[in-house]
């Protein structure tokens, strides 16, 4: 290669000289560690520093002090960059850097600069490179505050050619060598591809996972040295987002696409999502017949990563709630080994075409920075990474959760709408359900308001995979920041921890989850259309229910060793495939799904009973609760059992006893409690026409003995 | 007691307002001027900004060099992994990044304009002299076969600029020394200007001003013998024989004229203002070739262009075309 280099258009003995210094070039780099021996005299001030073979990329050899201390990597700039001279021909310069970024020493090996170009003499040459010791290459070395700005000049016109080759040799290649071998050692966030969250459109653009750039015709008619008659049109309004984290590209791409596109790539690859309007197309046309799109680059710090064709699919919509529709969307699928890292910065350049006028480049900028919260910070110290990020945000800007906050407000005000209506049907639940019939249409309209707008709409279906997160926050540090950052899961979560508190972990699973009210929506229909209900015996009823907890306490279990195979394992839930993808997804999901909804017409709230880890998560902390609000009659299971065969979940055991683990809440006893047509008790009072003497009895002494078993 | 009590509530509140303003004094992000000192493209580079907090100032440079690097990548003659010469070597280069073909097409478009007096394909001419001076530094000028053999290889028209392809004449090598200093300019200028920068002066061989300075003045750009040219927004740019001479003597420089394969002697010195570093780059090196009949020839098909001419007498002369969006020749 190198002798491909040195191409002499002079006589045939200058060929044979260039050929020789070729050899000699090549044949010490061969012997480079050799070569590099001269670093050691840079560390003069340790006689018995050791240097050891070079390695690494860039390569370099460590010098060790007398007492195994790195003193310094030395290297060669023509090794390590490829330093050239004016002349165009190598420039090779070994030196050595301490590890706090200051130059040991400097000493030209090789170079053939008539000495003139240079502008230096030849015996100050040496000399010149020398000088270099304690050239300090930290990139913010060069940044110096000034006070001579007001005085000018700031430059002088036809500067001359200098040293700078040499310079530029020595401190680029040090530099390479500094950043490799220092930030080795440093924790680096990862990206984190696992988290699974629906995110609309909007909540997308709040905490900054999609940028947009606006390019008016007038910009672009400025930077093309054309007119435009319509210079408040868009030339071109571009949308870019790294693809790769779940809630980021799955909300964009729908889970179909995302899916298969995950499956082309490494695990360490990413995807990267363009799209646009506008009169002018970012893929342009040329690419069909090339191996890159002209138009569109991806720089990160000082590398260009060109977008191929092959590594490139159209998307034809975006799926993600509110977005807009684009004329052009193409996803990239984008190599590690590119180098391109996405928990960096980074920019998309976009040329907008060949000026019509001689114009400096036509190039507008998008960067893009995917938002810390898809980051998951190093693994050790956490706690001293976080205040590092709080201190970096100026202090006036605004946490991303209160912009998620604010971007979902109509959501959270719907949201918080419905929960202070469930506080009140609980809190006054003897006067609401007094009113018999307007009850069963409050409950059956609530239900369909839960599994339309939380469910459908908001997406906000609580799940064990939360409950696993809560717990393992708890475990290694809990961060409110972490739990704020998705409204509705939040306030959910608040409504839910106080409801167990107060009435045990029915008021969610009969009132709050989509899942369990799509099954009882079904289930009513079906019993309107005359589907026989099947009743399960109550011995192996109450056996059953042993499933769920043996489920929860399996995924928290496996959790604790590997959290990813636990939500792998939660895949038990069908709220995934029945809620948030709404059983577009693989058959064998849809297919699970599905039979557990069949069997749901058959037994109501068939995987509420039975299968779910949510439900057992729940009636854990819910063994606290506070109040005892359900009223039973003394008489109840003692002659009468309408409430245990009409009760949602069999919750109710044939002695009488409401068991509040498994109650759902919905209130349907005590609808019956009050009701003269249903209550075998009232009817038989009203037949004695009896004044109304039996005091309510709070059943909580039952309950205690039916949780522990059979006892009574 | 009574008559007292203002006073002193006065006094205290003088006292608090003294101790909170020299709290939150420091506090606030002190505004200053900032010069960076490195290298671009084989030269020395300074970026200028003017009052800017260090934070800013830190990142917005931290991000400026790691530009100039990745165009180095592309356009740099001194790096002997980059894409222009790999192309030199290979005289055919692939997928060629955005930035290497761009700077290209303008170069070829301003050779093209200027009727071949900008050639990106004079690097022959230029290895031809630094050979010849290596070996002869006190022998004159190289004769006229070595010049006419180097001079076959310079002709912009056999660079081919193919949609992902970029290719030259098998004998041909290229230099983007004429222009990449420039177009490394406005592409630094463009990013710090995109990063919200306002008052900044990038000076990487070729000046471009980013506005004027917070008090509205002007860069200054000195010179030789005359008043320093004032810079608010565009830039300059100036070619000098005597920037970089060959041989003991000088009898040869690194402004070749393309079309007999010699050192220019129109002018001593030439400078170009235009909004772009890249096309005011090109341009001084081309109009540092042309006569003063061809430059006013030349002038009408590049809008928006000041040249100031100073020839070795230390006569200045000045033309002005016509602004950008006028009747382009």
């Amino acid at each position: 290669m190198r002798s491909n280099v040195i191409v002499s258009r002079l006589s045939k003995t200058r060929w044979m000289l260039r050929i020789f210094v070729s050899l000699v070039l090549m044949a010490s780099g061969g012997a480079r560690a050799a070569d590099l021996g001269i670093a050691r005299q840079f560390f003069s001030s340790d006689s018995s520093a050791t240097i050891e073979q070079p390695q690494g990329t860039p390569r370099a050899a460590i010098v060790r002090g007398a007492d195994g201390r790195i003193l310094g990597h030395a290297f060669s700039t023509y090794e390590v960059s490829g330093s050239v001279g004016y002349a165009g021909r190598p420039l090779d310069i070994v030196a050595a850097i301490t590890p706090e970024g200051i130059i040991a020493g400097a000493q030209i090996v090789a170079h053939e600069e008539p000495i003139l170009v240079i502008g230096i003499p030849r015996d100050a040459l040496a000399a010149y490179v020398a000088g270099f010791k304690g050239f300090d290459i930290r990139a913010s070395a060069g940044l110096k505050q000034t006070n001579d700005l007001a005085r000018g000049p700031h430059a002088v016109a036809g500067a001359t050619i200098t040293s700078t080759v040499i310079r530029d040799a020595i401190v680029r290649s040090a530099r390479m060598i500094w950043r490799s071998r220092s930030s080795a050692a440093k924790n680096v966030a990862r990206l984190d591809r696992e988290t699974l969250r629906r995110s609309s459109w909007p909540s997308l653009l709040a905490e900054g996972a999609v940028q947009r750039m606006l390019v008016s015709r007038s910009d672009a008619a400025k930077l093309l040295g054309t007119k435009d008659d319509e210079p408040d049109k868009p030339f071109i309004d571009l949308w870019l987002a790294l693809a790769t984290p779940p809630p980021i590209g799955e909300s964009l791409l729908g889970q179909r696409i995302y899916e298969s596109e995950l499956a082309k790539i490494g695990p360490d690859d990413d995807l990267v999502l363009i799209g646009a309007t506008g009169l002018y197309s970012f893929k342009g046309a040329e690419w069909r017949r090339s191996d890159s799109f002209n138009r569109i680059e991806i720089i990160q710090g000082g590398r260009t990563i060109r977008l191929k064709p092959a590594d490139h699919t159209p998307v034809e919509a975006l799926r993600a709630a509110g977005a807009p529709e684009l004329r052009e969307i193409a996803l990239f699928r984008i190599a590690r080994t590119s180098g391109f890292d996405s928990t960096r910065p980074f920019r998309l350049d976009l040329d907008l075409g060949t000026p019509a006028a001689a114009a400096g480049p036509a190039v507008v900028s998008l960067d893009y920075r995917i938002p810390d919260r898809y980051l998951i910070a190093p693994v050790v110290a956490p706690a001293t990474v976080l205040p590092d990020k709080a201190a970096q945000s100026t202090p006036d800007q605004v946490p991303l959760w209160q912009d998620i906050w604010w971007a979902r407000r109509y959501e959270i005000g719907v949201l918080g709408a419905m929960l202070a209506l469930l506080g009140g049907i609980l809190i006054f639940q003897d006067t609401v359900i007094a009113h018999g019939r307007l009850y069963y249409r409050l409950r059956t309209g609530y239900l369909l308001l839960t599994f339309v707008f939380l469910g459908l709409i908001a997406n906000a279906q609580l799940s064990v995979v939360h409950v696993l997160t809560f717990i393992h926050a708890l475990l290694s540090g809990f961060r409110w920041e972490l739990f704020l950052l998705d409204p509705m899961v939040f306030l959910l979560w608040s409504f839910v921890a106080i409801s167990i508190l107060f009435w045990g972990r029915g008021v969610f699973c009969g009132w709050l989850c989509p899942f369990g009210t799509l099954q009882e929506l079904t289930n009513q229909l079906a019993r309107r259309l005359g589907i026989r209900q099947i009743e399960i015996p109550f011995g192996l009823h109450e056996r059953l229910w042993m499933i769920k907890y043996v489920a929860f306490v399996g995924i928290l279990a496996i959790s604790l060793r590997s959290i990813i195979t636990a939500f792998q394992f939660a895949e038990v839930e069908p709220f995934k495939t029945a809620i948030t993808m709404k059983f577009l997804r693989e058959w064998p999901f849809v297919l699970y799904a599905g039979i557990l909804l069949l069997a749901g017409l058959f037994i109501e709230r068939f995987y509420c009973r039975y299968l779910c880890p949510l439900g057992a998560a729940l009636a854990i902390p819910a063994r606290m609760r506070m109040f005892e609000w359900l009223k039973r009659y003394r008489e109840c299971g003692a002659e009468c059992h309408v409430c245990a065969r009409t009760c949602t979940v069999q919750a109710i055991h044939p002695l009488g006893q409401i068991n509040p683990n498994e109650c759902i809440y919905c209130l349907k006893c005590q609808a019956n409690y009050f009701d003269h047509d249903v209550c075998m008790h009232l009817k038989r009072r009203t037949a004695r026409r009896q004044p109304l003497v039996t005091a309510p009895v709070p059943n909580s002494a039952n309950v205690r003995s039916t949780g522990a078993g059979d006892a009574t | 007691m009574r008559p007292d009590a203002p006073t002193r509530r006065r006094v205290i509140t003088i006292f608090a307002a003294a101790a909170a303003s020299a709290v939150t004094g420091p506090a606030r992000p002190l505004e200053a001027d900032y010069a960076w000192n490195g290298t671009a493209m084989g030269a020395d580079a300074t970026i200028l900004l003017n009052g800017i907090d260090p934070q800013t100032a830190r990142s917005r440079i931290a991000a400026a060099a790691a530009e100039i690097d990745r165009l180095e990548d592309a356009l740099s003659l001194f790096r002997d992994s980059s894409e222009l010469r790999r192309l030199n070597r290979d005289k055919v280069l692939h997928s060629p990044s955005g930035d290497l073909r761009r700077a290209l097409a303008l170069a070829l478009d301003i050779a093209d304009r200027s009727g071949g007096l900008f050639d990106p394909s004079v690097q022959a001419l230029w290895e031809a002299h630094v050979d010849w001076f290596a070996v002869a530094p006190d022998a004159g000028l190289p004769p006229e076969g070595v010049i006419d053999r180097a001079r076959a290889a310079v002709n912009w028209r056999r660079i081919l600029l193919e949609p992902d392809t970029i290719r030259t004449g098998a004998d041909q090598r290229l230099t983007l020394n004429g222009l990449g200093q420039g177009y490394v300019t406005d592409r630094i200028a463009d990013l710090l200007y995109s990063r919200g920068l306002r008052h900044v002066f990038v000076d990487l061989g070729e000046q471009r001003a980013i506005g004027a300075r917070q008090d509205g003045a002007p860069w200054l750009v000195a010179r030789t013998n005359a008043a320093p040219f004032a810079l608010t927004d565009g830039a300059l740019a100036t070619s000098e024989g005597s920037g970089c001479v060959l041989g003991a003597s000088g009898a040869a420089h690194h402004l070749f004229d393309p079309r007999n394969g010699r050192s220019a002697t129109h002018w001593k010195q030439i400078t170009v203002h235009h909004r772009s570093a890249a096309v005011a780059d090109a341009l001084s090196t081309a109009f540092y070739v042309a006569s003063s009949e061809e430059i006013e020839a030349l002038l009408p098909r590049f809008a928006g262009t000041v040249i100031w001419a100073t020839d070795h007498d230390q006569c200045e002369r000045r033309w002005i075309s016509p602004p950008v969006g006028g009747t382009v020749g």
